[in-house]
């Protein structure tokens, strides 16, 4: 926290500005105060107890305070001004460390240390003239949205859905992916329990990623002001990172929580309800913040790059499904597409949950290679024909050969879809994975014997550098997505060659048994054609 | 009649409204009592200040409806007297709150009443503050300005 920002220095902001308020009224997160004349909205007072407060608006006699520190706040107490607004610490000193809105451990075992740089939480999101279009595929390393729903590095995607359907494991695994290739992650906890934000920690740590990453947040308990403040502060930590010329991903968890809190400041301090009572604001609250981030004119010495980005991941929380609530489709117009993770979909078992029919990405396509443009198009297809096609079996009615060859194939594929909340998969081995369940090396195999050879080529695939250069190969010569499946079903056998002898390499280091993965005869190129 | 020149400070505004909010109050209770009597029962010493303050304004004390009306009036006055906040190092006598009051009064348009603190920690002088406005000529101050630029504490 910033030092003028203590208690001692009370006095001399009265001495720095000669003004002072009087606290007149309090109510559990606004408070009015009098005095003070040249006061502006914004603007960061200090209470004569050490607490802090941002002034919401300014009347004729008395101005409303957005309280942000838990100290018990008398009437009569005295106020100062401190001439300027919220402002958090930016450094490299952040990495790895857990901060409050403003700047303070938001864990109070951990000291943040000194900083010499303060950023404004609140920031002009820079104009037309400074963006470039987005071409830089973000990888999640989690192969239904890599595949599926393509994102970009400064795209805005909401991710959306039910308590408890895997809306935060999503997100950790897309930040250990981004981690480990380099972006700067932050998390921003708005208004989570704080074992929630623990254990995020934890999985940071026993990733080896927290170094990487930095958690910017306010727990449940934590003043209203607090709360309201970390996704702007965290958006700063992001521009001080994205203005050095790093690629930032940012994580807003959640924005519904943000509104309720945002909410309830505004009724108290007496502001106009608008529907569901939210204030006519909250529109603008959320879109000047995700407006901060996007893919940006680079303007450092590196000649490689191009553009610099703050990747943005704001998540809404849906209430039995309805994603047609008043803060998620402001959300989802603000957004370039949603990712929308489905309770029943999780319910049946499928992790991650997300609905691929209901998910929408706007701007992530444009930075796909032809082979996973080819792929999305031939998955999106064949999973609404498999849609279909499930909803005939529901009518009992007999089925061609085609399609049970399509439920097969389909069932593989949502088998294949399904991701350990840990494991992140690099794009080459999910498009080679695929493609060799694509041209039907496992079709007459059950989904679980299939699932167990595929284990083999991830762990193949993780642990051999001949096995990754094996697959880069592929599908970097690969002009579109059929030369590439052409390759691969003439090629089959070779390929798991590659993958068996790697995992004889590895039974002589590790000593555990490995059975080789069976050489199957490529059945067909597609099932779409049997079901024609 | 000026009121805020007779309270001078806000400790007095403060004993007189309390005083006047009782005498309204018991005057209620009881409508057949008169404000004489209900006087009478009265220890406060503010009940000299508020019979003077009758006498100035040509009312008379049997004249029920006038007192109450009257009494209503002196409330809102204080309400509306505003406020200078002082904090000196030592207890002031009667003397030197007059001499301030009536100097800052002539100043100022307003009715206004004197709040005094005392702290001793700000060595001499005052602190003061007026609508917002903030001044400290504290010799603590002061002294602290000296030290700082003359960075005597490092020597």
């Amino acid at each position: 926290m910033k030092s003028a920002y203590s208690k001692d220095n009370f006095d001399n902001l009265l001495n720095k500005f000669g003004e002072v308020g009087r606290v007149v009224a309090v109510s559990k997160s606004v408070i009015q105060v009098d005095g003070l004349p040249t006061i502006f909205p914004g603007e960061i007072l200090m209470f004569e107890n050490g607490g802090l407060g941002q002034v919401l608006s300014v009347g004729r006699e008395k101005v409303d305070v957005l309280r942000y520190s838990g100290q018990e706040i008398p009437v009569d107490l005295k106020v100062a001004r401190t001439g300027a607004g919220l402002e958090v610490p930016v450094g490299d000193g952040l990495m790895g460390k857990s901060i409050d809105s403003l700047g303070g451990s938001l864990f109070k075992n951990e000291p943040v240390g000194q900083f010499e740089e303060y950023r404004s939480i609140e920031t002009t999101p820079p104009g037309i003239e400074e963006r470039v279009k987005i071409k830089r595929p973000l990888e999640t390393g989690v192969s239904v949205v890599d595949l599926m729903m393509p994102l970009g590095m400064g795209q805005r995607e909401l991710i959306i859905g039910d308590r408890k359907t895997g809306k935060t494991s999503f997100l950790l695994q897309t930040i250990l992916n981004q981690a480990k290739k380099g972006t700067v992650c932050i998390y921003a906890a708005i208004g989570k329990k704080k074992t929630d934000i623990l254990q995020v920690e934890k999985f940071l740590k026993d990733n080896d990623i927290r170094d990487k990453t930095i958690i910017v947040g306010a727990s449940s308990t934590s003043p209203f002001g607090v709360i309201y403040a970390a996704p702007y502060s965290a958006m700063s930590v992001a521009e001080y990172f994205k203005d050095r010329g790093e690629d930032v991903l940012i994580i807003l968890d959640d924005i519904s929580i943000h509104a309720r809190f945002y909410r309830e400041i505004s009724l108290l301090a007496k502001n106009f309800p608008g529907r569901n009572s939210y204030p006519g604001d909250i529109f603008y609250t959320h879109a000047r913040l995700v407006e901060r981030a996007g893919n940006f004119k680079y303007k450092g010495e590196d000649d490689q790059k191009k553009s610099i980005s703050i990747t943005c991941l704001p998540v809404a929380e849906t209430k039995e499904g309805d994603i047609s609530g008043y803060i998620q489709t402001n959300l989802m117009s603000m957004t370039d597409g949603h990712i929308f993770f489905d309770g029943d979909l999780f319910d049946e078992g499928r992790r991650p949950s997300v609905n691929y029919s209901l998910s929408v990405t706007r701007v992530g396509r444009q930075t796909q290679s032809k082979v996973r443009s080819g792929i999305s198009r031939e998955l999106s297809n064949f999973l609404s024909l498999y849609q279909k096609t499930q909803s005939f079996v529901h009518f009992g009615a007999e089925l061609s050969s085609g399609s049970r060859a399509t439920l097969k194939m389909g069932d593989k594929l949502i088998d294949f879809f399904n991701q350990d909340s840990s494991e992140i998969l690099h794009l080459n081995l999910q498009i080679m994975l695929f493609c060799l369940i694509w041209v039907g090396l496992w079709n007459n195999e059950a989904v679980e014997d299939a699932r167990v050879e595929w284990s083999k080529i991830i762990k193949a695939y993780k642990s051999n550098e001949k096995v990754r250069k094996e697959f880069a190969k592929y599908v970097s010569e690969a002009s579109e997505f059929n030369a590439l499946l052409g390759r691969v079903s003439s090629e089959a056998n070779q390929i798991l060659d590659v993958i068996n002898s790697a995992l004889e390499e590895n039974v002589t280091t590790d000593r555990s048994k490995q059975k080789p993965i069976k050489k199957q005869q490529v059945v067909g190129k597609s099932t779409k054609e049997d079901n024609k | 009649m000026n009121l805020a020149k007779k309270l001078r400070t806000y400790d007095n505004a403060v004993e007189l409204k309390y005083f006047v909010e009782d005498l309204k109050l018991n005057l209620s209770k009881d409508k057949r009592k008169s404000v004489k009597s209900v006087l009478e029962e009265e220890s406060n010493g503010m009940k000299d200040l508020f019979l003077d303050l009758l006498n100035e304004s040509n009312i008379s004390i049997s004249d029920s409806s006038a007192v109450t009306d009257f009494l209503g009036d002196i409330i809102n006055k204080i309400n509306n007297f505003e406020r200078v906040n002082l904090v000196v190092a030592v207890d002031p006598d009667e003397d030197l709150i007059k001499t301030v009051a009536d100097w800052i009064q002539d100043k100022v348009d307003k009715s206004i009443i004197l709040k005094i603190d005392v702290d001793p920690d700000i060595l001499g002088g005052i602190k003061v503050t007026y609508k917002g406005k903030y001044l400290d000529l504290s010799l603590n101050n002061k002294l602290n300005g000296i030290f700082k630029s003359k960075d005597i504490l490092k020597i």
